[in-house]
């Protein structure tokens, strides 16, 4: 069943039969496997032995070389990491016993490494576990075919068939090198090693046609074969082949990487299964395989995946109908292109470019107004000059706000990558930082008739990062005027008797629990619908904290008897009494602690 | 019978407030202003202006949604126009001033984006009041 035309007249034609020749003879092809998965072997020997071969498991090596010096296998499957490895050594040592046995390889290492290794030992096939024993069933079909037509020996006897004239069929070297393509000296290699049929008589090798144009049509098939499973495996892109009842019957690597599961947890398994963890199959609208198998076209969608951790993965989804020899499409090659990469990176960037035109809208609308009025010839002069200025200089403060709002961005957006910088040195607290920021602040809180003030207890200099501390004691400041009511009293106190600790306080404001606990968090999500600039100053406030070693903390609540009380607290202490606490002083306070580090003691001493 | 038309603004933007006051004012409006939803119609108890200037993220993101819908459902208040000037597209990307008028959700009688010059302003408010 397995030879073509040119083959069975071989059989014919081999009338003198050596003893070599009990083989042909075997009801029943002989196939050893040699592995130590026993569990794979035995459902492996089950196939075979249903398929009608006789298949032997073989555990010792000195037991299999024997069979194969012995010539009693036709075909060996190897597993080339059984045992732990090592099997691979094995191949040029069967080879050298036996050139011509057909050998599978089987190997749970999917890498091309391996493969291209494996390969390069002359094996017919290398098949990755799990086995699809369809493939296995073609390749040993090939195997045996092929085994067959180079290892019956044939004496060739020049016979008329009947109505047909062999002479014809039967090629000398010249010949068979020009239908083959291949040199003489190739050729007669190839015969010598019995890699090709032929036959010698007188010291000249003969070929008969048919059995020429079978063996390149079966070396043709069988690198088609490998071919195929190597290209899916040099593709970047998820790729599966997926059959008619939506079963994976084959895919590659980067197809398992992307939906992160094991190998044997996706061949044989229906296509949703796997890529979606959906019991049934999508609706055909949206599958393109489906579509791709009804259509025969090609068909590419958007297709929302879950990984192993039920994380939505964005992928574009091409499914690309094959056709088999007949024309007819049994299966279509799926390709998964992973772009949650970019689908995020987009609609991050989408959603900063709306808090950014957001606010820097809001912020605008004071600057256009005031610029605008102060550009139109009839308000400007009917508006008196300290108005202008008042006008003018509140631009300048809106500015700044929008200056600071895009400086706070590029640092967070550098802590969260890792890449924001600490560079510390010795600075004076008061002189470096207190003074000049509240000097920049006092125009943006004159705005708003508000007032700071700043005490200072017993201050050392400290070891961190100037332009940092800057940063954040501005944005501590920005968070409680955003917080406060126009004319608050903003509160600085400094001190460094152990920890540098700077507290910013304001009173008659609080912050709105939602924002309270996703500033408590440190949560920077601009898509969070309360998020402001000044949050996003304070989230960069307790990460600049955070590098120092330090960190920032948040208060809001009443002031009880001169005592600053949280919300919770408050009403533990006393609940009847909270409608009337409502309507009491509320404040905020922002904490900014930074360890004491002697500066000496972290450059190494070498201060 | 008031000698100045009357406009109330409602924003939290402490900084808009007074521009916008300013202008208003010099262009021979009287403005009263609020800082919140719950402040304007705390106030409307007290005055009856000629329009209401208003924006929509204060208290929550949806405050001046709230309050427009609140005022065009007062009997008191209902036939006070209403111009909502925000950045809330920004917010949520749709448009709002084809939507302005409709009575279920956006009943007010104009929309209009910050910024805005004060020239563009008060066109809109004199096209209101006339």
């Amino acid at each position: 069943m397995f030879f073509g035309d040119g083959s069975a007249h071989i059989l014919l034609l081999a009338t003198n039969m050596r003893t070599g020749d009990r083989r042909s003879l075997r009801r029943h092809a002989h196939i050893a496997v040699m592995d130590s998965d026993r569990e794979c072997v035995g459902l492996l020997l089950k196939e075979l032995r249903n398929l009608g071969y006789r298949a032997e498991a073989v555990e010792q090596t000195k037991t299999l070389l024997r069979m194969v010096k012995d010539d009693l296998i036709d075909v060996l499957i190897l597993a080339v990491d059984a045992w732990g490895g090592g099997r691979f050594e094995l191949i040029p040592l069967i080879k050298r016993l036996n050139r011509s046995l057909p050998i599978i390889v089987t190997s749970g290492d999917d890498s091309l490494e391996t493969a291209g290794k494996v390969r390069e030992q002359g094996i017919l096939f290398y098949a990755i576990k799990p086995l699809d024993m369809h493939e296995i069933e073609i390749v040993l079909k090939k195997a045996l075919a092929r085994a067959s037509i180079c290892q019956k020996p044939i004496t060739l006897v020049k016979q008329t068939h009947a109505g047909n004239g062999l002479e014809h069929d039967i090629l000398n070297i010249n010949e068979a090198s020009k239908i083959l393509k291949l040199s003489r000296n190739t050729l007669t290699k190839l015969a010598k090693q019995g890699d090709i049929p032929a036959c010698r008589i007188a010291n000249r090798w003969y070929f008969i046609r048919n059995q020429i144009y079978e063996w390149m049509r079966i070396r043709a098939a069988g690198n088609q074969c490998n071919y195929s499973t190597l290209i899916l495996e040099t593709m970047d892109e998820g790729v599966a082949v997926v059959d008619r009842r939506l079963r994976i019957i084959s895919c590659n690597s980067a197809y398992l990487k992307a939906l992160d599961v094991p190998r044997d947890r996706v061949i044989g398994e229906p296509c949703y299964r796997v890529s979606h963890r959906s019991v049934s199959p999508c609706d055909e609208p949206i599958c393109p395989v489906r579509k791709a198998f009804r259509t025969q076209q090609a068909v590419k969608v958007l297709h929302v995946n879950y990984d192993n951790e039920g994380k939505e993965r964005y992928c574009d989804v091409v499914a690309l109908p094959i056709k088999d020899a007949n024309g007819k499409i049994n299966s279509v090659l799926e390709i998964i292109r992973d772009n949650t990469e970019i689908y995020s990176l987009n609609r991050h960037l989408n959603s900063v470019m709306r808090f950014f035109a957001r606010e820097s809208k809001a912020t605008l609308g004071t600057v256009m107004m005031n610029i605008s009025a102060l550009a139109d010839e009839n308000l400007s002069t009917a508006i008196e000059r300290p108005k202008r200025d008042e006008m003018l200089a509140s631009s300048l403060c809106n500015l700044k706000l929008m200056q600071d709002m895009i400086r706070n961005y590029i640092l967070s957006y550098q802590a969260e990558n890792g890449r924001l910088q600490c560079n510390k040195s010795i600075v004076d607290i008061v002189h470096d930082i207190i003074e000049p920021v509240i000097s920049e602040t006092i125009p943006f809180l004159r705005k708003r008739a508000m007032s700071i003030d700043a005490a200072t207890g017993k201050l050392r200099p400290v070891f961190c990062d100037l332009e940092l501390l800057k940063v954040a004691f501005t944005n501590m400041i920005a968070g409680v005027a955003k917080y406060a009511m126009n004319t608050s009293k903003i509160r600085c106190s400094t001190e460094t008797y152990e920890d540098l600790d700077i507290v910013v306080s304001g009173v008659g404001v609080s912050i709105p629990h939602e924002k309270f606990q996703a500033i408590s968090d440190g949560i920077l999500d601009v898509e969070h619908k309360e998020m402001s600039d000044a949050d996003m100053g304070l989230h960069i406030a307790k990460r600049i904290a955070e590098i120092h070693g330090g960190m920032l903390s948040i208060e809001t609540g009443y002031i009880i008897e001169d005592k600053h009380v949280p919300f919770d607290e408050s009403r533990l202490h006393d609940r009847s009494n909270l409608s009337g606490r409502v309507s009491q002083t509320e404040f905020v306070k922002f904490r900014l602690r930074i360890p004491h580090v002697d500066a000496h003691w972290e450059y190494g001493g070498d201060k | 019978m008031k000698s100045k038309r009357e406009i109330l603004i409602v924003d939290d933007d402490v900084d808009f407030v007074e521009a916008t006051k300013i202008v208003l004012e010099k262009s021979g409006y009287h403005v009263e202003t609020c800082l919140s939803a719950e402040a304007c119609l705390e106030k409307l108890k007290t005055i009856d202006p000629d329009l209401i200037i208003m924006d929509v993220m204060m208290e929550t993101d949806h405050s001046g949604f709230d309050l427009c819908r609140e005022i065009k459902r007062n009997l008191k208040t209902k036939d006070i126009p209403v111009l909502m000037l925000t950045a809330v597209e920004e917010k949520y990307p749709m448009n709002f001033e084809s939507a302005a008028g409709d009575e279920t959700w956006l009943p007010v009688d104009g929309y209009i984006d910050k910024p805005v010059e004060a020239g563009v302003l008060l066109e809109r408010i004199n096209k209101l009041l006339s």
